[in-house]
């Protein structure tokens, strides 16, 4: 037994709680069991989504020579990179402000306003985003779906950005101005290749949920204008094939991808 | 050009006044009505305990903050409202600020770069820059890869580099360590002796300030208390903060006694010692004296005679070149006094022990504030 002087030196350790490991095994079986069972069966040769028959690539094959499949990524891959440039751009202005800007009436009114789609309901931005577009009377197609992914990208983006920005002393900046760079050269020359891991995280990251975005894609988009998410979800009401899950591992893939992009840029 | 004593005027700060405001706080006055000539060619520091002012009126200088009040002229011409870039002032920041994404090279030539001078003239001041500092290998290194030291070095490069009216430094060896730190006060002297720019040194390291300087302006609260050569500042200081902060000293509250033409007799329990008299300062005035602790100097001699008092050792610490005593010569006086070890003859007084306090002619001082 120990001595209650010795029970107390010991470190604090919660993996050592009885019952941990198995907690956290389970833990992780729920994360991702299911995501590894899509991925399994997406090499299925067969029919069925859920019983094996023989390791195959087809439907990876048959997924993209799917024109239905192509137009959807060719349109989810456009919409994601125009609205995570405009988002990046808007971000990094107002990182700039916030975090350069000193201190200035409505600060953290403009930091709420910025943050703010990360915490309003989907479907209320969806439905809002919806009837604002009939309104007005917008159908410019793809367009409608770049405004709408936009904005909650811009949150994502800032993040990142705004951390990097604030991590970094002022005093370069300073010794850029002091040392004949204006203000755009310093910007340019200084503050724009130190906070570019930032960028990168930001860009990713908003890459990313502009692609798998559903809810506001399926209430904002035209006939015609298919997102990728979309798309599945029609095949899917069709009934599970392999297919599917082929689509899905692709989409995972790059989302995997992006993230571990994001993950190196935030570490430099 | 304004013409100041013996030589031109690089930077004039005329009745400058700073006050921060922030919100739901009293307004601070950073700066108080600051006015100061720093000449030509000439190595000043800025001395002061922190949050004297000194490092904001070097700001107002490089121009990241604006004044409040009053003008800055850099050699003749007002600068106060223009942008940091639009300043022949360079800057050596505490910590260094070398951009981290830049070689050595590039970090050196960037002010060149932004003044738009061409490639070949660049790569030609890069190298005698890194030779000036001898750092010559060290042209593609980056930052991170230099040590404190070298990074102190290539900061100076880089703000040389333009060839500045005026180079400013912000406490730029605080970061060193002890040896390396008096290895770069010479070298800094040097360089500026070298190049003939004007420094202005911002420190709160008396010992640094009196090591380099041609003269040092001594700051508290947003106030000039004294300008003047290192020797000036520090036997004649003109008031009881520019005393106790500049070196060591005792400070006594006496009473004149008499006055007989330059000599004032000063009264205070203990003893009576003679100082130069000051201007306002007339018989059965309260004074203030200063006296430096190696100026007083220890013996067994019994009789007490003027400039001479008797007390007994309550302290003793070893410094190794030197021993300090604590002596005291009554309840309410007690005298530092620092004797030199390797003076001929010099002998060791324990604690307790009955001695007598002699004060050097004109060691004494009677200050003005």
């Amino acid at each position: 037994m120990d001595t209650p002087a010795k029970n107390s030196a010991r470190r604090f350790r919660i993996g050592v709680f009885p019952g941990f490991g198995v907690w956290t095994v389970l833990f992780f079986v729920y994360l991702y069991v299911p995501i590894l069972i899509l991925v399994f069966f997406s090499f299925n040769g067969g029919k069925s989504a859920t019983v094996w028959s023989e390791f195959s690539l087809r439907w990876y094959q048959t997924a993209f020579n799917n024109a239905d499949i192509q137009r959807a990524a060719y349109n989810s891959l456009v919409i994601a990179f125009v609205s995570t440039g405009i988002a990046v751009v808007v971000a990094v202005l107002a990182a700039l402000v916030t975090s350069r800007g000193g201190e200035f009436r409505g600060k953290s009114l403009a930091y709420g306003t910025i943050m703010l789609p990360l915490v309003v309901p989907e479907i209320v931005t969806a439905v809002a985003t919806l009837s604002f577009f009939a309104a007005l009377g917008i159908s410019w197609g793809a367009g409608n779906l770049i405004i709408a992914h936009t904005v909650f990208c811009i949150p994502f983006a800032y993040l990142p950005i705004r951390a990097r920005l604030e991590g970094m002393d002022s005093s370069l900046e300073q010794a850029a101005l002091d040392l004949y760079a204006n203000e755009w050269r310093t910007f340019w020359f200084v503050t724009f290749p130190l906070i570019m891991p930032g960028i990168i995280s930001g860009a990713t990251l908003s890459f990313i949920v502009s692609i798998d975005n559903f809810i506001i894609s399926l209430m904002v988009a035209e006939p015609g204008v298919t997102t990728l998410p979309i798309y599945i979800y029609s095949l899917v009401r069709l009934g599970v094939t392999p297919e599917v899950n082929a689509v899905s591992t692709v989409m995972l893939m790059i989302s995997i991808v992006f993230v571990a992009i994001s993950y190196i840029a935030g570490k430099r | 050009m304004m013409e100041n004593g013996n030589g031109v005027c690089a930077v004039d700060i005329q009745a400058v006044e700073k006050v921060y405001h922030s919100k739901g706080r009293q307004p601070v006055q950073a700066l108080k009505k600051v006015s100061l000539s720093i000449r030509d060619n000439e190595f000043f520091t800025l001395l002061g305990p922190s949050g004297c002012g000194k490092t904001t009126l070097l700001r107002l200088i490089a121009g990241f903050e604006q004044p409040t009040a009053g003008e800055i002229l850099l050699f003749g011409n007002r600068i106060e409202g223009l942008t940091p870039y639009s300043r022949s002032v360079n800057t050596v920041f505490q910590h260094y600020s070398l951009f981290p994404h830049m070689t050595v090279a590039d970090n050196i030539g960037f002010g060149l770069k932004m003044l738009k001078i061409d490639q070949a003239t660049r790569d030609k001041t890069v190298s005698e820059m890194l030779s000036l500092v001898h750092m010559e290998d060290f042209a593609n290194r980056m930052p991170h890869q230099l040590s404190g030291g070298q990074q102190q070095r290539i900061a100076l490069a880089r703000a040389l580099a333009p060839h500045p009216k005026v180079l400013l430094l912000d406490e730029p060896l605080s970061a060193l360590d002890l040896k390396l730190r008096q290895a770069m006060r010479l070298e800094l002297k040097q360089l500026q002796e070298k190049t003939g720019i004007t420094f202005v040194f911002v420190t709160h390291d008396q010992e640094e300030a009196l090591a380099m300087s041609d003269r040092i302006a001594v700051m508290s609260n947003g106030e000039v208390q004294q300008i003047g050569t290192a020797g000036d500042i520090y036997d004649r200081p003109s008031n009881s903060f520019v005393a106790d902060f500049i070196g060591e000293t005792n400070l006594i509250d006496a009473e004149i006694t008499s006055q007989a033409g330059a000599i004032s007799n000063c009264d205070f329990p203990g003893g009576t010692l003679q100082a130069e008299t000051i201007t306002g300062r007339s018989v059965s005035d309260k004074v203030t004296l200063t006296l430096r602790p190696e100026k007083l100097r220890l013996s067994t001699a019994e009789e007490p005679e003027q400039g001479r008092m008797m007390g007994h050792v309550v302290e003793r610490v070893f410094l190794g070149t030197d021993t300090t005593y604590l002596v005291q010569i009554s309840p309410e006086v007690t005298l530092q006094v620092r004797e030199q070890n390797a003076l001929p003859g010099a002998t060791r007084f324990d604690v307790g022990a009955k001695v007598s306090v002699a004060a050097a002619d004109g060691a004494t001082r009677i200050l003005e504030g």
